[in-house]
């Protein structure tokens, strides 16, 4: 796509050509935000591994305290440690070791991680288009600005 | 682009109109203005398909993201071995049987994907009648263009 565009970028009118600038920064601006929304999903499973590694039998009958919101805790004890429970998506929650837990959460960071490296080299393309369409209208309307002056002085 | 096509178009109609304002060739401006107006009701129509188009964009992305996450739970179902599936129905965990949790899954996916071929077979029907539509405000304009410079 970007060597297409990069052909015809040059014969493009000038009220086209930031169309196509705007629409490029309007992509770059929804990627930008996939990234950070997929960064945060990202550290929330990096949370959930840095919990699960308290679940251990040595643990169990230890004194907790249980969010119930983000502000109000309940004294409680560990009771099972050789269970979690997962919520993997759609409502489904799945029994699993914490063993079993711990790889499930492997393997979602690093596919989160794949996709966050596809995003990162599709906005640095973005960018890159970016960049070429601006300088080609910047060198246009100037080219355009030459154009008139002399225009304006024979009319 | 093509929003600046209808606007360009009646900006043009305007103009059209005050130069025959000055000439006062009444039969001429009627057929002007009878141009404008229906370039005005195609430029409508254009922006209401237009409006529908992005609204079956956004349809097909959130099947997209659907059908995902429901691709990732289905690997995951496939994956266990002997643990116990649940489903949240509204505050409470119903258990589940995993192979029912599973044909669930996979019968969702069908039909999320039977609504992704109709949302699309939708966009391009759209994106054919909006051709159409452009070829027609392309016309008008001529048209309008041509009464101008007689």
């Amino acid at each position: 796509m970007s060597t297409g565009s990069q052909v015809n970028v040059a014969s493009l009118p000038i009220d086209q050509l930031q169309a196509l600038r705007e629409q490029l920064q309007e992509e770059d601006r929804f990627l930008t935000n996939s990234y950070s929304q997929l960064k945060i999903a990202q550290n929330k499973f990096v949370d959930s591994r840095e919990a699960l590694k308290v679940i251990t039998p040595e643990n169990i009958d230890k004194d907790i305290l249980v969010p119930m919101t983000s502000s109000l805790y309940v004294k409680g004890s560990l009771a099972k440690t050789d269970t979690v429970l997962v919520d993997i998506g759609t409502g489904y929650y799945v029994e699993k070791t914490p063993e079993e837990a711990d790889d499930y959460l492997k393997r979602k960071i690093s596919y989160l991680g794949d996709n966050c490296e596809k995003l990162e080299s599709n906005i640095s393309e973005k960018r890159k288009n970016i960049e070429a369409v601006t300088m080609v209208l910047q060198a246009r309307i100037r080219a355009m600005n030459e154009q008139a002056q002399p225009g304006a002085k024979s009319s | 682009m093509m929003e600046s096509a209808g606007s360009q178009g009646m900006r043009l109609g305007m103009r059209v109109m005050i130069e025959q304002g000055d000439e006062g060739n009444r039969s001429e401006r009627r057929e002007e203005m009878a141009v404008q107006q229906r370039l005005e009701v195609e430029a409508k129509a254009y922006q209401s398909l237009q409006q529908e188009h992005a609204k079956m964009g956004q349809t097909y992305s959130k099947l997209l993201a659907q059908q995902n996450e429901n691709n990732m739970v289905l690997d995951e179902l496939k994956l266990i071995d002997g643990g116990a599936v649940y489903k949240l129905v509204g505050p409470v965990l119903l258990s589940q049987d995993p192979e029912e949790a599973k044909s669930n899954v996979e019968k969702r996916l069908q039909y999320i994907g039977d609504e992704m071929k109709r949302t699309q077979n939708h966009v391009i029907d759209l994106e054919k009648k909006m051709e159409e539509k452009r070829n027609k405000l392309q016309q008008l304009q001529a048209q309008l263009k041509q009464g101008q410079s007689k």
